[in-house]
């Protein structure tokens, strides 16, 4: 019920970002639309920071052998959204179309809920269930972005970048490894969850992005050659892949990736 | 000798009236007051009742045998248990149970002895008394328990009473009750007072292991690591279970049985990789923890002797291919028989023996005897004994002992019942027959169909004989198919009285009724009209009068012929 509800959030303000961006195009476009049409810009770059709204669930379930019987703990993650660092660079090439290359930084520190079943010392098939929390697990997420697309520049000051492209996404993610439990005593009925380990995961996967990055410069009227080339800038990315975590070989498939809306400074050369 | 005890349970009556009471002691004579009054009588005849009791205790001639206790389930009531003496001596048998509610009293069982003038000065010394009794059993000086001085009711010769000292023995294959005359050395009596079967992870070196038990089931067994081994030694239960492996050596088991020789680490069954395959050590070791926790669980009850008493069994007694060679006595107790022996053992806080059974080509009355520890019910069977001999004392003879082998076979049957979703794979099912596992085919008694072994279902069958303690294990059938009416409802084959049970979903009902009956409310020499009345009575308190429970237990008892 609470995952519906975040996504639920989050498609509200992914749509939400959309129109704003639209409106911003809309207005700026009639603001300058008697401007002539500037020189082509070959060179631009980029640094932002933002967040990433986007919340995630994945879970897994770990087995082990304890009384003589197999136990098994399900640890499911919930990755809130976090601050993402974004720094690129575009070249445009011929009529509007362009290739570029983005490095993104994405870090959140989540917890897990954790439902233990551990086997009775007396007698098959009877577990006992505890449950617990793990906090401070930390996901971070490096992705490259390869990005082609067009760039659209409807004034001289306002530039529209539209672009896709693969993604390679290196992802760390603490995950709860091992679950300590202390016996209360006979008849043995209940187990007392006392506490956790974890262990670090790094898995690189291939994935794809998609991201429309809106530029404005609205210094280039100014007589400093490098201020005209300032501007500022709003970046919307979508990023979409997955990876294969292991522990004690029991793959836990994670989704990574999600909307990223950052903000920041522009260059063209 | 054995006269005597039939003809005290032919002159028992139940004396209630405060009008019998001032007769007995008016007239002087010797007399017996069989007490079982409770809520079910006239108030006045609980208010006698409990004025005799109070009168006797300021007198110092009832002594609390032990401190009183609250109620288990019942808040607010408490329940003692005194013993009558006479001169500072104890009078054999003479006991009672009262139960109070805030003070007041709910109900008293037991007997009392009104006009007792005898001597109490002995003649003769204890260590006298323990040679006559090593004497007579040719067993080294040191073998019987210091003789005590008590007064013995002998009605066979006018109503009289012996002054005697008590002292038991282990002869090698009997755990024999002597009584001897304190003023001339005679034996005024004895008997025979073992039971047989028939006619802590919290700790660094627990371990559980796994272990396959006689019937090729899978169970989860708890030991102890030691130096790599493995230790049939059970430390996660607050009662600690041990459970030795006599290795065929029947010379030694009988030494240890007696206490003449101890026990050892060395001596406990043990495995090597903790997957344990030797069927008799993993089915004593699991069936001893799960009537432990049968008792735990169902009546909060911490071991035999409800203070956690460690539990000791004995397994492969002897070398099963000695029995063409073996004598009579010892094919009896350690093949064909499993027995709990309350004074034996090495701290003589008891032990529990399970037979070794027979080669597979060999029969017993045509049936093939496995490895009575491969009986759950067996197993618990036994130490039901224990839990008797701490609470109730029930004298191992006659009426007393058919309704102290009845005890141990309901709470085989609860056990069994209890255990029965803990069997991995249903390898195991309950039902009302006991041994079913180990005697085949058959088993031993059935408590829904008595007569199939030739044991009555009914009162007016009962054995009067003298064999077998006065045929403890086959009446105890009456009692036992009574708890089965009771439970399970239907018709008794003789008297053809219906009986609607409480039914199997409700089966707690009638287990808790019969534990309080018999650990609470009955004594050493209750006979069955009182384990009716104490049945009665604790059905009551737990669930009410004119409840579904008590009327289960009222029509189950008559339709066995005890009223």
């Amino acid at each position: 019920m609470q995952t519906v509800k975040r996504e639920t959030t989050c498609r509200r303000l992914q749509a939400t970002l959309a129109l704003g961006l639209m409106f911003v195009i809309v207005l700026l476009g009639r603001d300058v639309s008697a401007e002539p049409d500037p020189e082509p810009h070959t060179i631009s770059a980029r640094l932002n920071f933002g967040w990433r709204p986007t919340s995630r669930n994945f879970g897994g379930t770990n087995v082990f052998q304890i009384w003589d019987e197999p136990g098994n703990f399900h640890s499911e993650y919930e990755i809130s959204d976090g601050g993402v660092t974004d720094a690129g660079l575009g070249i445009s090439t011929w009529k509007g179309l362009a290739v570029g290359l983005d490095v993104a930084s994405f870090k959140s520190v989540n917890q897990a809920t954790i439902t233990s079943k551990i086997p009775h010392p007396f007698f098959f098939d009877l577990p006992r269930s505890s449950n617990g929390i793990a906090t401070g697990l930390t996901r971070q997420e490096l992705g490259m972005h390869l990005q082609g697309g067009w760039v659209l520049q409807p004034i001289d000051w306002l530039e529209l970048s539209l672009s896709a492209g693969p993604s390679l996404i290196n992802a760390r993610q603490d995950l709860v490894s091992m679950v300590e439990h202390s016996e209360t005593g006979f008849p043995f009925d209940s187990v007392k969850f006392s506490g956790y380990s974890t262990t670090t995961q790094s898995e690189t996967t291939l994935g794809w992005n998609t991201a429309v990055d809106v530029r404005a410069f609205v210094l280039q009227g100014m007589s400093n050659q490098l201020l005209q080339r300032v501007g500022f800038g709003l970046l919307l990315r979508y990023v979409r892949g997955s990876v294969n975590l292991t522990i004690n070989d029991t793959p836990i498939e994670v989704d990574l990736g999600g909307l990223q809306v950052t903000t920041g400074v522009r260059f063209r050369f | 000798m054995r006269s005597f005890i039939h003809l005290l349970a032919a002159s028992t009556l139940f004396v209630l009236a405060e009008s019998t009471i001032a007769l007995a002691q008016s007239l002087g004579q010797p007399d017996i007051l069989k007490l079982a009054i409770g809520t079910g009588n006239q108030l006045s005849e609980l208010r006698q009742a409990d004025a005799t009791v109070t009168q006797l205790s300021r007198n110092g001639e009832l002594r609390q045998e032990r401190p009183i206790t609250d109620d288990p389930r019942l808040p607010g009531r408490t329940h003692e248990r005194l013993r009558q003496y006479h001169d500072g001596v104890p009078i054999f048998g003479a006991e009672v149970t009262r139960q109070t509610e805030n003070g007041m009293t709910v109900s008293v069982f037991g007997t009392l002895h009104t006009s007792v003038t005898l001597d109490t000065s002995p003649v003769l010394s204890p260590e006298l008394a323990a040679q006559t009794i090593e004497r007579l059993t040719e067993q080294p000086p040191g073998s019987a328990t210091r003789p005590r001085l008590v007064v013995l009711p002998i009605q066979s010769q006018g109503d009289d009473y012996r002054l005697v000292y008590e002292s038991r023995i282990f002869t090698g294959t009997k755990l024999m009750v002597y009584f001897i005359d304190a003023i001339t050395g005679d034996i005024a009596w004895a008997f025979d007072d073992l039971k047989t079967q028939q006619p802590v992870l919290p700790c660094e070196q627990c371990a559980i292991g796994q272990g396959i038990g006689v019937q090729a089931d899978p169970k989860k067994i708890s030991v102890t690591m030691v130096g790599g081994n493995f230790l049939a030694y059970d430390q996660l239960r607050p009662a600690d279970i041990y459970t030795f492996d006599m290795r065929g050596d029947s010379a030694k088991t009988m030494a240890v049985v007696a206490g003449a020789v101890p026990l050892f680490d060395a001596d406990l069954a043990t495995d090597t990789d903790n997957q344990w395959l030797d069927g008799p050590s993993v089915d004593a070791h699991v069936g001893m923890g799960w009537t432990y926790d049968y008792l735990y669980r169902r009546f909060g009850r911490q071991s035999l002797n409800d203070l956690n008493v460690r539990l000791i069994g004995l397994v492969h007694p002897i070398d099963r291919d000695v029995v063409p060679t073996t004598s009579p006595e010892l094919l009896s107790l350690l093949h064909l028989n499993a027995f709990y022996c309350g004074l034996c053992g090495p701290d003589g806080v008891g032990l529990t023996v399970f037979g070794e059974g027979l080669p597979p080509n060999l029969r017993a009355n045509g049936q093939r005897v496995d490895f009575l520890a491969g009986s759950l019910d067996i197993v618990a069977h036994e130490l039901a004994h224990g839990v008797t001999d701490f609470t109730s004392s029930l004298l191992y003879i006659d009426e007393s002992g058919a309704l102290n082998e009845a005890f141990s076979d309901i709470i085989a049957i609860g056990v069994e019942h209890y255990a029965e979703p803990l069997w991995q794979k249903g390898v195991g099912s309950a039902d009302y027959v006991i041994g079913e596992d180990t005697f085949v085919p058959g088993g031993l008694r059935s408590l829904k169909t008595p007569i199939l072994f030739g044991d009555p279902d009914h009162y007016s069958l009962r054995f009067l004989g003298t064999d077998d303690n006065g045929g403890v294990h086959t009446n105890a059938l009456i009692a036992g198919h009574a708890y089965y009416l009771a439970i399970e409802g239907g018709t008794n084959r003789v008297s053809g009285i219906t009986v609607t049970g409480v039914g199997p979903e409700n089966r707690e009902q009638i287990e808790q009724v019969f534990y309080r009956a018999f650990t609470l409310l009955m004594t050493r020499d209750s006979n069955f009209k009182a384990a009716r009345a104490a049945t009665i009575q604790a059905a009551r308190d737990l669930y009410g009068a004119n409840s579904q429970v008590e009327l289960a237990v009222i029509q189950a008892w008559t339709a066995v012929g005890v009223n």
